[in-house]
Order: C-alpha cells, then sequence, then structure tokens
C-alpha cells in the first residue's frame, strides 16, 4: 500500500472522540488542562463521579456545568442508584427510557436527600405537612392499600365496598366501583407500560353449596393520563371460584397472561393445596395438593412463575429454612379443566411432587436468636419497578418475628423483631426491562435444582422492634403498623415518658435556660405523671452485598454472648433506628402507613379520613399530588371481615 | 512488528499485539495487510506520551479485549473507580501528562487506558469543592454572580450535606 494510500485512510479515520476544537486547539497550548480536554472525555470523568461530586464539578465553571446537563451522567447515576436496589419517581412516565434529562436529575436528588436524611440520627421533614381530608370518603381502615402507577390518581377502599378513584389535583373522587361491602381486596399488580392496576377482590361465597369457596373477581383499573381530567375507570376483567380456606391467599402469576393462583388448605389432607388459574377469562384451571403442611403465611411466603416462565416457584418457610419447590406448568396445561367447585368434597385432588427442589437456610435464625422467636409475618418484596437495563433485581425479604414471654403481672408480652435480608442478584434481561417482572429467580440446571434467588450471604439485617410498637388487631396478636420498603422499615413505638426520662434528659442538656426549665415544669404540670407519646421508627437497611453501608450498624456479638460459634458465613447485623419528627398527635390516630423511598414520602393515614404527608430529604418539585406521593412499595391488609387469623398480605 | 511515526518524528517499532491494544491501530493494520516496511503516521501524539502508551500496552498485551457495543460491560466498568496497583504507579504522572495520556488514549481507541486516566481525574475531583477544583486544575471560574446564585439555588440541598 502506497503510503499516500496511508495518510489518507488515517486522516479519514474518526477514532473515538469526535475531533473538536478543544483538540486541535492542545497543538498550540502548551499544557493540556482539564478544560481543555474533549466534551466526551469530560462526560466520561462524569461518569466516575457519585452525585456529590457531580453536583460540585458543576460549579466549577460553565463548562463543567453544562456537561453536567447530560443526560448521560444522570442516567449513570440513576442507574448505579438502581443497582442498590434504590427505586427512582418516573414522574408518571410509563418507562425509564422516556424520562427527560430534568426529570432524571429530580428523580435521583429527590432519592439520594431522601436516603441521606434517613440515615441521620433526627430526621426532618422539609415541607410543612398538610393533611388532605377526603371528604366523601369513609375509608376501610383494614383493606388499606397503596401501590398504584399513576402520581395524580389514588384508589381508596371505603368502608361501604367501595373503590374510589380519587384526584388528588382536585381534591375529589373521579370514578368508582361497588365491589359489594362483604367483598376484600386480595391482591393487586401493577403495569406501568399502561398506567394501570390488576386488582383480585374476594367474597365467600354466599351459595350454601358453595359456601366453603371464594368468590373472586379480577379487576382491572386504568388510570388516565396524568394531564386529562377523565376519571379512573374499572373493568372486570374475570369472574371465577376457588377453594376458600382460612385466609385468602391468591397470587399473581402473570397477569398479561391471566394466569392467577391460589393457596387454600385441602381439609381431606391438612396440606396446602393450589388452584392454578391458566385464564381467568376462560377459567381454564389445575387444581392439586403439594403435600405442604398447610399453615397460614408460612406454607407459602411467596409464589411466582420462574425466569423462563415454564414453572411455578412456590416458597415456603419451615424451622428458618427457605424452600422453594418448582412446579411445571406443562404438565398443568396438559390436564387443565374448568374446575367445578360444587363437587369439591367428591373430588380427591392429586398429589403433584414438585420438578425441582431448593433449601436455603435464614441463617439469622440461629444462633442470634436465642428465645422464643418465632416468625409470624413474611413479606417477600420483588424489585417490581422498572429499571435501566443491566440493574440486577433481586427480592428483598422482611421476617417479622414474636416472641410471647409472660409478663410480671401475667399478662403477656410481646416482642417483634424483624430480620432482612436480599436474594442474589439476577440480572435483569434487557429486553422487557420496563414491565412488571418478578423477581426472575428460579433457572433451570440438569440436576433438577433451582439456581438464583436464594438469600445471599451478606447483609443479614436484624432490627428490635420491642414489645412497646404500637400494633392494630389483626390475628390473634395483632400486627404492629408497619410502613415497608424494599429497603426500610418503619413502626411506631410507644413511649411512656415519665420522671425518670425527663430528668436524663436535663443531665446531658448541660445549661438550660430557664425559659425552658420553667416550659418543662409547666409541661410536666399539665401533663399526668406518666405520658404516653408515640414516635415514628425508622430503620434503613444496608445496601444489597454490603454490610454496613450505615455508621449505625454495628455487628451482633449476641451469638459470642451466648457461647455459641457457627462456621457459617452469615454476619447479622444489627440495626439502630431513626427517630422521625412526626408528631405524636397525628400517630396517635395512624392506623395504616406507606414510604415511599422514591419521592421521600411517609404518609401516614388516619381513622378520621386524612392523609399526612411528610416529605423528607428535599422538596418535591414539579409537585408531587398533595395528597400524596407515587407509586409505593406497598402492603395492604384484608378488611376486619376476614377470619382473626388472617394476617396482612404482601405485595 | 509495525513500526510507528509519532507527531515528532519519532520512530517506535512494536510488537503487533502490543499495537493491537489500540483499536484504531488494530482496525488499521487489519486494512494495511502484512506489508511490515509501511510505517504509521500517529500526528496527534508525542513521542513522550507513545512511550508512555506503549509501557501500559506492553504490560496489558494479554489482557482480554473489552468487546465493543457491550452495553452491560460498559455499564459494570463504570460502577467502580478501583485502579490496579500497577496502573496507579504508572497513572502517577504529572497533570498535564495525565490529560496527554488520556487524549492519546482516546485517539488510539484503547479503552481500559482511557478508563484508568478518567478514574484518576474522577478521584482527584472526589470530596473537593468547586473552589479546591479550581485550583487544582487552574480553572478559572467563568460563571458571572447571577448564575452562581442560581447554582446554589439549585443546589441547596446538597449544600449543608
Amino acid at each position: 500500500m502506497p503510503r499516500s494510500k496511508l495518510f489518507l485512510l488515517l486522516s479519514g479515520l474518526t477514532p473515538r472522540s469526535k475531533r473538536n476544537d478543544s483538540t486541535c486547539r492542545r497543538q498550540v497550548q502548551a499544557i493540556q488542562l482539564l478544560d481543555g480536554l474533549p466534551a466526551d472525555i469530560i462526560l466520561e470523568i462524569f461518569l466516575h463521579l457519585d452525585l456529590t461530586d457531580v453536583l460540585n464539578l458543576a460549579r466549577v465553571s460553565r463548562l463543567f456545568h453544562d456537561a453536567a446537563q447530560s443526560f448521560t451522567v444522570w442516567k449513570n447515576l440513576a442507574y448505579k442508584l438502581m443497582c442498590r436496589g434504590r427505586r427512582i419517581s418516573l414522574h408518571d412516565r410509563l418507562s425509564t427510557s422516556a424520562l427527560t434529562v430534568e426529570e432524571l436529575r429530580h428523580s435521583v436528588l429527590l432519592a439520594v436527600a431522601a436516603e441521606d436524611s434517613w440515615l441521620r440520627p433526627t430526621p426532618m421533614h422539609v415541607a410543612r405537612p398538610r393533611p388532605v381530608r377526603l371528604s366523601d370518603v369513609d375509608l376501610d381502615h383494614a383493606s388499606y392499600i397503596m401501590k398504584f402507577t399513576s402520581q395524580r390518581h389514588l384508589v381508596l377502599p371505603t368502608k361501604s365496598g367501595e373503590l374510589v378513584g380519587w384526584d388528588t389535583r382536585t381534591g375529589a373522587s373521579s370514578g368508582k366501583y361497588d365491589m359489594g361491602v362483604d367483598s376484600v381486596l386480595i391482591n393487586v399488580q401493577g403495569e406501568y407500560e399502561t398506567r394501570s392496576l390488576y386488582w383480585i377482590t374476594g367474597k365467600i361465597s354466599s351459595d350454601p353449596e358453595l359456601e366453603r369457596n371464594l368468590h373472586i373477581k379480577i379487576l382491572r383499573i386504568q388510570f388516565p393520563e396524568p394531564s386529562s381530567s377523565d376519571p379512573v375507570t374499572f373493568e372486570v376483567l374475570g369472574d371465577l371460584v376457588t377453594p376458600w380456606s382460612l385466609a385468602a391467599e391468591l397470587h399473581f402469576l402473570d397477569a398479561s397472561q391471566r394466569m392467577i393462583c391460589a393457596v387454600f388448605l385441602n381439609e381431606d389432607t391438612g396440606s396446602a393445596g393450589l388452584h392454578v388459574v391458566l385464564n381467568w377469562e376462560t377459567g381454564l384451571s389445575y387444581i392439586f395438593d403439594t403435600g405442604i403442611r398447610y399453615e397460614y403465611g408460612r406454607a407459602v411466603i411467596g409464589l411466582h412463575l420462574s425466569a423462563d416462565k415454564q414453572s411455578i416457584i412456590v416458597r415456603s418457610e419451615e424451622c428458618g429454612t427457605e424452600i422453594r419447590r418448582a412446579y411445571l406448568l406443562s404438565e398443568m396445561r396438559s390436564h387443565a379443566s374448568i374446575w367445578n367447585p360444587t363437587r369439591r368434597t367428591a373430588q380427591s385432588l392429586p398429589l403433584v411432587h414438585p420438578a425441582a427442589l431448593s433449601l436455603s437456610q435464614w441463617e439469622h435464625e440461629h444462633p442470634s436468636f436465642d428465645f422464643a422467636m418465632a416468625p409470624h409475618t413474611v413479606w417477600l418484596l420483588p424489585q417490581w419497578w422498572p429499571t435501566f437495563p443491566g440493574v440486577p433485581r433481586r427480592t428483598s425479604t422482611i421476617i417479622l418475628y414474636l416472641a410471647l414471654l409472660e409478663g410480671p403481672d401475667g399478662q403477656t408480652r410481646r416482642f417483634w423483631r424483624a430480620a432482612q435480608h436480599y436474594s442474589e442478584a439476577v440480572e435483569s434481561s434487557t429486553a422487557d426491562v420496563d414491565r412488571v417482572v418478578y423477581e426472575s429467580t428460579a433457572m433451570w440446571s440438569r440436576k433438577g435444582k433451582i439456581e438464583g434467588g436464594a438469600p445471599c450471604s451478606f447483609a443479614r439485617s436484624v432490627v428490635d422492634i420491642g414489645e412497646n410498637a404500637v400494633t392494630i388487631s389483626l390475628g390473634h396478636h395483632g400486627l404492629p403498623i408497619l410502613a415497608q420498603s424494599f429497603n426500610h422499615l418503619g413502626w411506631i413505638e410507644e413511649a411512656i415518658e415519665d420522671e425518670s426520662s425527663e430528668h436524663e434528659s436535663t443531665s446531658t442538656l448541660g445549661k438550660l435556660r430557664p425559659q425552658r426549665l420553667l416550659a418543662k415544669a409547666r409541661r410536666r404540670h399539665r401533663r399526668a405523671p406518666k405520658q404516653r407519646t408515640r414516635v415514628l421508627k425508622l430503620v434503613t437497611f444496608p445496601d444489597p452485598g454490603i454490610s454496613p453501608v450505615s455508621p449505625k450498624c454495628k455487628l451482633n456479638k449476641r451469638s459470642k454472648k451466648f457461647g455459641r460459634r457457627h462456621d457459617s458465613i452469615c454476619e447479622c447485623t444489627t440495626l439502630q433506628p431513626v427517630t422521625l419528627d412526626v408528631p405524636s398527635s397525628v400517630l396517635d390516630n395512624v392506623y395504616h402507613m406507606f414510604l415511599d423511598p422514591a419521592a421521600g414520602t411517609i404518609t401516614l393515614a388516619t381513622i378520621d379520613n386524612e392523609l399526612h404527608v411528610y416529605q423528607y430529604g428535599m422538596l418535591a418539585v414539579p409537585p408531587v399530588p398533595e395528597a400524596g406521593p407515587s407509586e409505593t412499595d406497598s402492603c395492604f391488609s384484608l378488611k376486619s371481615t376476614a377470619p382473626p387469623s388472617m394476617p396482612v398480605v404482601s405485595l | 512488528m509495525v513500526i510507528i511515526r509519532t507527531a515528532d518524528k519519532e520512530k517506535f517499532t512494536v510488537d503487533r499485539d502490543v499495537a493491537e491494544c489500540s483499536v484504531l491501530l488494530k482496525n488499521l493494520l487489519e486494512d494495511v495487510g502484512e506489508n511490515e516496511e509501511e510505517e504509521i503516521p500517529v500526528q496527534n501524539i508525542n513521542s513522550s506520551v507513545f512511550r508512555k502508551v506503549l509501557e501500559w500496552c506492553e504490560h496489558h498485551k494479554n489482557d482480554p479485549r473489552p468487546a465493543s457495543d457491550d452495553s452491560a460491560a460498559e455499564e459494570s466498568r463504570r460502577r467502580t473507580t478501583d485502579i490496579s496497583e500497577w496502573d496507579q504507579k504508572f497513572i502517577a504522572v504529572d497533570q498535564e501528562m495525565l490529560f496527554e495520556i488520556i487524549l492519546a488514549a482516546n485517539y488510539l481507541d484503547i479503552k481500559p487506558l482511557l478508563d484508568v486516566g478518567c478514574k484518576t481525574v474522577a478521584n482527584m475531583i472526589k470530596g473537593k469543592t468547586p473552589e479546591e477544583i479550581r485550583k487544582l486544575f487552574n480553572i478559572t471560574n467563568d460563571f458571572t454572580p447571577e448564575e452562581e446564585a442560581q447554582i446554589r439555588r439549585e443546589n441547596e440541598w446538597a449544600e449543608d450535606r
């Protein structure tokens, strides 16, 4: 090849960076400076920085300020947040890819600021909370639900059995559906790309012949475009009957395929039966006995499709061990029929063995759990929200333990404790990132074991809720009012303030102004000697795979104290909660609360039909709806009409 | 062997597998074929910088090459600002050389070296105030007072962190 041609070739080549003014200039410049680097290299440097450093660098000069407005910079920061299991606000967009750079920037700032605030010893809310009175809506206290895909609208269940679409912008109801006063809400699943929700409602069949059955309806709730004033619409998609046991346990398998699954007690065998509805429109289903001893909340703590959608994964808990069983869908399909509830007693259900089985020990069960702590409720919280491609997906498992101890006065004292761990990460597929994907756990291997999705070995967190948690009456022992998210747990504690505690606080104060002493004395005078005050406690779980992240974490030395040794790599971290500045007067009336880490808000619903929103970190501008945050990690409970053994159903 | 001529007319005889750390040179060599007599000119790089780049390529010639257009790998390399011990020693140079290496890595399309350079700069920026960054890199503050006030307002939350 002649040299001239080589030169031509070289000059015609476009290197990775587009040659721009700055690179040409550098040949004349004596010294290469940072701000003389081409724009794409500056951008590359930005991608290696965390939020605080990005903000600082943006304040250095115009060049860096402009570079910091780049979508890539904010996408990268959002990506890093998502990798830590954090959710960011979608600003009512249908997918992460539709976010503008301003929205993305705002979402990242909101999430990081809230997280930052909640890690401080005394988080303080940033905006004056304005309680929103839900006029004309009498909230059903036990059936409160908080997970939706619209920022503007809420769906509120009422005591009269209605579902009311609530427009937070106009402060009025917008569309409603009457599900009947005796109906309960059982499960919900959001679908971002269509701005809708799927809900399962159920009621015990009134037909005496069907009395041991549950009549369920599958609803689709469609939110209007955020800018439009159209009402929320409700559509019944499926209407069918499923076996009823002590509690309604219904799980979505794949809403787009119209698949759900019910768990029930097979009275003939005492074990858990599964009613797999393969198509809720036609009612085509397969019903079988799993052989798992039925116990509410433990026989099945989670149920979902495997990643390849070829099998159903059933997760159960036994003696601190999580057992995952896989049942093949193909077999169910070949034996499927329309289930006839009237012939229930005449049929004996086939016993189906799982095609694959996997055990994993919840290592924090032992040895740090030294006294009669038993799992009470388990929440499997999948990363259901849309993320960018490549973000690993996990499940956060929160296990609520209860110990019953006899008090000196003969009263039973209830000690609560929560333990949390993340599952192993599974990379999200790039194909359908913006779909609501259940944790893509199980992958098949030749050995017939289930791979992936097992609890990971690090960052087990333990938090003592104690005996002063405020509970709602649900089940035999009640249930603490909890606000849980993928990486948070909040609860309300009732502290008994007496003389001694006041003395304690004065001694630490050092100098006291007379006015303050006077005020204190006045307070003391006004109050009864023992005053119950409520405080809102919150813990932030360490990042997945990292332990510990918060300065408040410390290693649990309990096991050493009890002289036990264990060789497992389990590392239990005891978390110390922080106290949020929500006034006791508000907490006194709270029956439900929920936390939105993406918006930095905690919303408290009170018995007098008010919503109180506390914003942490920084103000949400553009404004989030007054009545509350958007898409929340959620949990909801069943109506009080449900049998007392029925605790909260998790999502 | 490949002969490469830098901007200041110095000639380097380089092993082909060392030269192929650079995607630019690799593509070029594929186009040129086996004609080893041919000198390859790299006009944007001086010999002092090129020597340094060659030192890096020599050490990393057996590293697996990053696949192009692999967005997942692209994202994952940004998750960390860790730099290997050898690279840290290698990149412990004055600022001017650091930027020249970055420019050369960018021009020659050597992504892992570009990464080492950018991570090093990022590490220098971390934890510093805007004023400290200006001082360190000799950058003039070209904001008007109004602009500065505006930016401060935008970042109010971050200020008190």
